[in-house]
């Protein structure tokens, strides 16, 4: 009996460690700081990441559906011009020749004495950021424009070996680092401690909450149970 | 009474710093929030409040603060002494916050940091540890 409540607890410790770790990426995602690649926003467009479209691959299995295709809303199509890219196609890297070829076409007018200077959809880092593939992320199935430090969060399953079970948050991008914790030319912008901070009590709370579940659905036992980190 | 914010932290953080006469004598540079500016000296000190989340409780709230020291300096000898140093000044230290009550503060980690190269093409080395400083103040 009290095997099989202990057994039960861990599992539903387990359980809730992995909804944590997914909650911290979650937040961290939301810290993780952005270039300004576009002019004027544009940054209204989320891509899922790869992590959320696997985890809604079983249910959508379930429903006879295939795996998601990583893309934002559908917005109204529009070309390249002056504004913000408010279409996912225009985030695209497929995409980039066309934001390139408007940027510098943009440029050589504005060495004509007298014109007056327009709007381009990139900014002039931008355009450097797209030249030089630096700011490309990989989603499930595409090659996106901006977002990789962001795109590149994600959280494992948990890991159990014996009586230890431990998930982890990881940043894949080579300049995450740099970006946590700072570098000579530039201030740090931490993005995964602040979140881990401020998701502490939630994890707590969902490795609880899992835990009681998993003792109620197991035993007629009324246990308390306390969880600190 | 009116909460006081994580300024108090971060001031009694360099307070703590400068406190210390070795470690004063030992930097060159000074010390500087986020980033030193270009032409300042080797070594030196930066800091940084990483997160400072609130816990709020009855009678009050604490401020579970995380703040990176580090220190930059021409070669890894002198960087690692100074971030012993700064370990000996900050770590396990009774710091004096304006409104708040230090709960304790300690080094938690070391950075994950290592050489660089400065815009003069130098090679530095960056030393340092986050330190978690827990203090509480009543409402």
């Amino acid at each position: 009996m009290f095997e099989e409540i202990r057994q039960a607890v861990f599992e539903g410790a387990v359980a809730g460690l992995g909804l944590g770790a997914k909650h911290v990426a979650e937040l961290a995602r939301q810290k993780a700081p952005v270039r300004r690649i576009f002019a004027d926003g544009g940054y209204n467009i989320r891509f899922k990441s790869i992590d959320e479209i696997m985890g809604d691959r079983s249910i959508r299995a379930q429903l006879g559906l295939g795996p998601e295709r990583s893309r934002g809303p559908y917005r109204a199509r529009t070309t390249f011009g002056r504004h913000p890219p408010v279409h996912w196609r225009e985030r695209r890297m497929s995409a980039a020749q066309g934001l390139l070829e408007n940027y510098d076409a943009e440029m050589v007018r504005r060495k004509d004495p007298g014109y007056l200077p327009e709007k381009t959809m990139l900014t002039s880092r931008g355009a450097y950021e797209v030249r030089s593939e630096r700011a490309v992320a990989s989603s499930f199935q595409h090659r996106n424009i901006g977002g990789r430090l962001r795109g590149s969060i994600s959280s494992s399953p948990p890991s159990v070996s014996g009586s230890r079970a431990e998930a982890w948050v990881t940043a894949s991008a080579p300049y995450a680092k740099y970006m946590e914790f700072g570098t000579r030319h530039n201030a740090a912008h931490p993005f995964l401690r602040p979140a881990a901070e401020e998701a502490r009590s939630d994890v707590v709370r969902q490795v609880a909450e899992a835990v009681n579940q998993a003792i109620k659905s197991g035993t007629t036992a009324e246990i308390e149970i306390v969880v600190r980190i | 009474m009116v909460a006081t914010t994580t300024a108090p932290i971060k001031r009694a953080v360099v307070q703590a710093l400068r406190a210390s006469p070795s470690l004063v004598s030992a930097i060159a540079g000074g010390i500087h929030e986020g980033v030193a500016p270009r032409k300042v000296k080797y070594p030196f000190i930066v800091y940084q409040l990483v997160a400072a989340p609130r816990e709020y409780q009855w009678d009050g709230f604490q401020y579970h603060s995380m703040i990176d020291v580090s220190t930059y300096a021409a070669n890894p000898v002198d960087a690692n002494n100074i971030d012993a140093l700064i370990s000996a000044a900050l770590d396990e230290a009774a710091l004096n916050v304006n409104g708040q009550t230090t709960l304790l503060c300690r080094r938690v980690n070391d950075l994950p940091t290592g050489p660089d190269v400065d815009s003069e093409g130098k090679r530095i080395y960056q030393v340092g540890g986050t330190y978690s400083i827990w203090t509480d103040q009543p409402l």
